[in-house]
């Protein structure tokens, strides 16, 4: 049986916003949005590798082409509460982060992905998994936000540092200029340039719970419990647009003024003037990730 | 009784209650339509029965019916509701669900499309169908091996025990793999074991990992009922109670147990103990450390049984939210035959705890759509300042609530058709067949609750919940409750006044955090709220308990294999467990 086509007017993945919410749905304008075919699953994270993306849900974890209509099975029978998804080596070139800890997948001959925990012997805490990258710098070094703040994985060796940002939940990473970024429960936003020893920069948003990092030029843009606050680069945070729970945030790779961020619950809100003024779009109540356009690593 | 006439019993009871299902048009249901056609009813009265249940974005609760009944039924089937079954498992978008029934379910019905449609080139998941039948083999394998070496998981539910039933009766009748027909057959066989060691008259005694919301007052609750009257068959039938939709498919299923486990479930001849040992909870963070096993003790007496559990919770938040830890149960209606206490422990950790929704949203979400699980009187979801012991007929349960708790007390619920009498600090009611004496520890006051379901106002008794409640005020809250066979007390007032006077040292409380407590036969019972627990001066050994412990019953843990005699009659089970085989880990809530 020959899968249906996604629909004929949609644009390539690459070339499209895609917002994580009950399924997936792309924009080129942010403004008119298209499913990704008829899926309902709440989406936790999304990433790309190529033209391909990988979408985390609460009950699994799927392949979504670009020329067709079905979504495919990544997850097996041990990986779900997919909260994290990066880019990794390998098919199908993604790194898992779960409830469960992170997962490293490899395909079958059937196409079949099979999953291997890479979390044991991690504390309760250590193993649930928020946010997830790879260190540009370092393949195969991998950068991991959990309830119990940051770990950095070495995948060659198996192995597993922690680092001294040990006492607050880590949901949000990022790297931008010379840094990794990591936004914590109860601690602001901190930065780090080897993953493993971390400074507070500034101290405004160490009372506001941080879910998602983006950065646009020098400033770094914070999705939070109180809304989007943004550092200027001088340590000090600015609240713009409306107060709600910013569980997402991105910034459009070309134009660093155009940035969408979702709400649980709030729905999807856009500024073209670097939050100087918010308007929200699309159909959407609770939103848990975005994307911007873009080719994605690999 | 033999295995074969027990069986032509079941048959009996199996033609009644299917009688009685499309007698009252209980049929209009995709999981009881089956009943209707076995019934002889129209074929084509399936047609929109089955398309309101099963749909392309069908979840558990759709997938496994829809392949049981095109596994039992498929040469009646209109062809509409063929295809349109057809067309879900190769085109639909399927939900997978969070808890253990639910991937029982998800699994047992994708295994049997993938084997009744292998030929097809892409499952509805975009993968070979050979893929799913591999990974729900693997499952539901992996599921029943758990299940023989370390406990059930989802344990002990009256409510979901029928769901994971249904999905193992689904795997016996039509499973293609011998293996798994044979597995299914004993992990049957081993949830009518836990069924019998602990049925009391049409209830299930002792603690359960879920029982509804709302329903633990109640005497007989849950689908279970449905494969209780099946089974056990020891209660006038009442067809509102009896016919139960997630019980109907064991209606048009060959399972048969063996009647060992009906002759366990109905001797009520002797008072004894059953001990077991479950699955730990899933508590995934907020902790330091995972659960523990759960160990569950159960006194089942001629005219009561009396339950506790040893949770293993790892601590603040975890506080699995519709678990009930203890309660004494007795013949009567709803809300008459039932004590129990609670902690109503409401801090929105304790979702988040095992669901993974943002601990700062959880608090609202989750009981937007289930508003009770946050009210101040719940009688049901465990606590972790809850900590218990328990001898025989006798139970002290104690509470060390933080100051900073938002609920700093405690409920317990109390029958409101009993004749109550205060004495000396114990509040006793006269059973007839038994006594029973309930010492709370704090500060009391004496209320009541009515809880009823859909309802603006309410205006006479609950439904849901109707009695008295004790609220006891102390963040060191605690109860003794002792039940005694009215025929061993010596008459309800020797038993109001031995029991009033017998030893009871409170001096420990809450200070030392001890509680020593003499029971009515003269057994001294010492509790250490986070330390030993000891009988006549021996500490309890919970971590020696095996998977199961009752008359006649061996079943050591992590052997897959256990062993029950009832005079001549003796059941053997043996799952072939692997011990150098790694178990499957668990991803799901129970």
């Amino acid at each position: 049986m020959e899968p249906k086509q996604i629909g004929g007017n949609l644009s390539p993945l690459d070339e499209t916003w895609l917002v994580g919410a009950r399924g997936v749905h792309q924009s080129v304008d942010g403004i008119r949005w298209e499913t990704l075919g008829d899926y309902a699953y709440p989406i936790n994270t999304l990433a790309r590798r190529y033209d391909r993306i990988a979408a985390g849900s609460d009950w699994g974890m799927w392949e979504i082409l670009p020329d067709r209509s079905k979504w495919i099975q990544l997850h097996d029978e041990t990986l779900t509460e997919v909260l994290a998804v990066a880019p990794g080596s390998g098919d199908p070139g993604m790194v898992a982060g779960s409830a469960y800890g992170i997962a490293f997948g490899k395909r079958g001959s059937l196409g079949e992905t099979r999953w291997a925990s890479r979390s044991q012997g991690l504390s309760v805490n250590e193993t649930f998994t928020n946010a997830l990258f790879e260190d540009p710098g370092a393949t195969g070094r991998w950068i991991v936000g959990t309830e119990a703040g940051v770990l950095v994985y070495r995948e060659a060796e198996d192995c597993w540092e922690r680092s001294d940002l040990s006492d607050t939940p880590c949901r949000a990473l990022c790297h931008a200029g010379d840094f990794f970024w990591a936004g914590t429960d109860d601690r602001g936003v901190l930065r780090s340039r080897d993953g493993t020893t971390w400074e507070s920069v500034g101290n405004r948003l160490a009372d506001v719970a941080v879910f998602s990092l983006a950065s646009s030029g020098d400033a770094i843009i914070a999705g939070t419990l109180e809304g989007v606050y943004v550092d200027d680069g001088s340590g000090e945070w600015h609240r713009r647009g409306p107060r709600m729970l910013v569980s997402s945030v991105a910034v459009h790779p070309e134009d660093g003024d155009w940035w969408l961020a979702g709400a649980t619950p709030g729905g999807l809100w856009m500024t073209k003037n670097a939050g100087d003024t918010w308007f929200q779009t699309g159909d959407f109540k609770i939103v848990r990730s975005i994307l911007p356009p873009g080719r994605g690593q690999g | 009784m033999t295995d074969q006439e027990y069986s032509e019993q079941v048959d009996a009871r199996a033609n009644e209650l299917r009688e009685a299902f499309v007698g009252n048009d209980r049929c209009k249901n995709h999981w009881t339509c089956p009943v209707a056609l076995q019934q002889g009813g129209d074929p084509n009265d399936l047609i929109s029965v089955v398309a309101q249940g099963v749909n392309e974005h069908a979840g558990p609760f759709g997938i496994l019916p829809a392949m049981a009944l095109v596994c039992g039924f498929e040469e009646r089937l209109p062809r509409e509701t063929l295809d349109l079954i057809r067309s879900v498992f190769l085109q639909g978008k399927l939900q997978r669900g969070n808890t253990e029934n639910h991937w029982l379910m998800y699994y047992a019905g994708n295994l049997l499309a993938a084997e009744r449609w292998a030929g097809e080139e892409v499952f509805w998941n975009g993968l070979p169908p050979e893929v799913m039948r591999t990974e729900a083999s693997s499952w539901i394998l992996g599921t029943i091996a758990r299940s023989a070496t370390i406990g059930h998981h989802e344990y002990d539910s009256a409510q979901y025990l029928c769901e994971h039933f249904s999905s193992y009766l689904a795997l016996a009748d039509h499973a293609a793999d011998p293996h798994m027909r044979n597995q299914a057959v004993e992990m049957l066989n081993l949830l009518v074991v836990d069924m019998a060691l602990e049925y009391f008259y049409g209830a299930w005694a002792g603690g359960h990992s879920r029982e509804g919301y709302r329903q633990n007052t109640w005497t007989h609750l849950g689908p279970v009922q449905g494969l209780y009257y099946l089974y056990f068959g020891d209660e006038n039938f009442e067809p509102e109670r009896h016919c139960q939709v997630y019980a109907a498919p064991a209606l048009f299923s060959s399972y048969r147990p063996p009647v060992i486990l009906s002759r366990i479930a109905l001797d009520r001849s002797e008072q004894h103990v059953v001990r077991k040992t479950r699955a730990p909870r899933n508590i995934f963070r907020h902790v330091d450390r995972p659960a523990e096993p759960v160990r569950k003790y159960t006194c089942l007496s001629r005219s009561f049984a009396l339950g506790s559990t040893q949770l293993g919770l790892p601590g603040p938040p975890a506080g699995p939210i519709d678990l009930t830890s203890w309660d004494l149960t007795w013949r009567g209606p709803r809300h008459h035959a039932k004590i129990v206490s609670n902690h109503p422990y409401r801090s929105p950790g304790r979702f988040s705890a095992f669901l993974s929704d943002l601990p700062q949203r959880i608090g609202r979400s989750v009981p937007s759509g289930k508003p009770y699980l946050q009210f101040a009187d719940r009688l049901y979801g465990a606590s972790p300042f809850e900590r218990m012991m328990q001898y025989e007929g006798t139970v002290i349960v104690l509470y060390q609530i933080p100051e900073e708790d938002e609920a700093p007390y405690v409920n317990l619920f109390l029958p409101g058709s009993c004749s109550w009498r205060e004495m000396d600090g114990w509040v006793f009611a006269d059973l007839g067949d038994f006594h029973v004496g309930v010492r709370p520890i704090g500060a009391y006051h004496w209320t009541d609750i009515h809880e009823a379901s859909n309802v603006i106002m309410l205006t006479g008794p609950g439904d849901l919940v109707d009695g008295w409640m004790l609220q006891i005020e102390d963040l060191n809250a605690g109860l003794i409750l002792e039940a005694v066979e009215a025929d061993e007390s010596g008459g309800y007032e020797n038993f109001c006044q031995r029991r009033s006077e017998a030893h009871l040292d409170l001096t420990g409380w809450p200070e030392d955090n001890r509680v020593i407590a003499e029971t009515f036969s003269g057994s001294r019972m010492e509790m250490n709220y986070e330390g030993p627990h000891l009988i006549d001066g021996e500490v309890i050994d919970y971590e020696s308990y095996p998977l199961y412990d009752a008359p006649g019953v061996d079943a050591p843990m992590g052997t897959g294999r256990m062993s029950l005699r009832k005079g001549e009659d003796v059941l053997n089970l043996d799952f072939g467990i692997d011990p150098e085989k790694p178990q499957l880990p668990m991803r799901v809530i129970g």
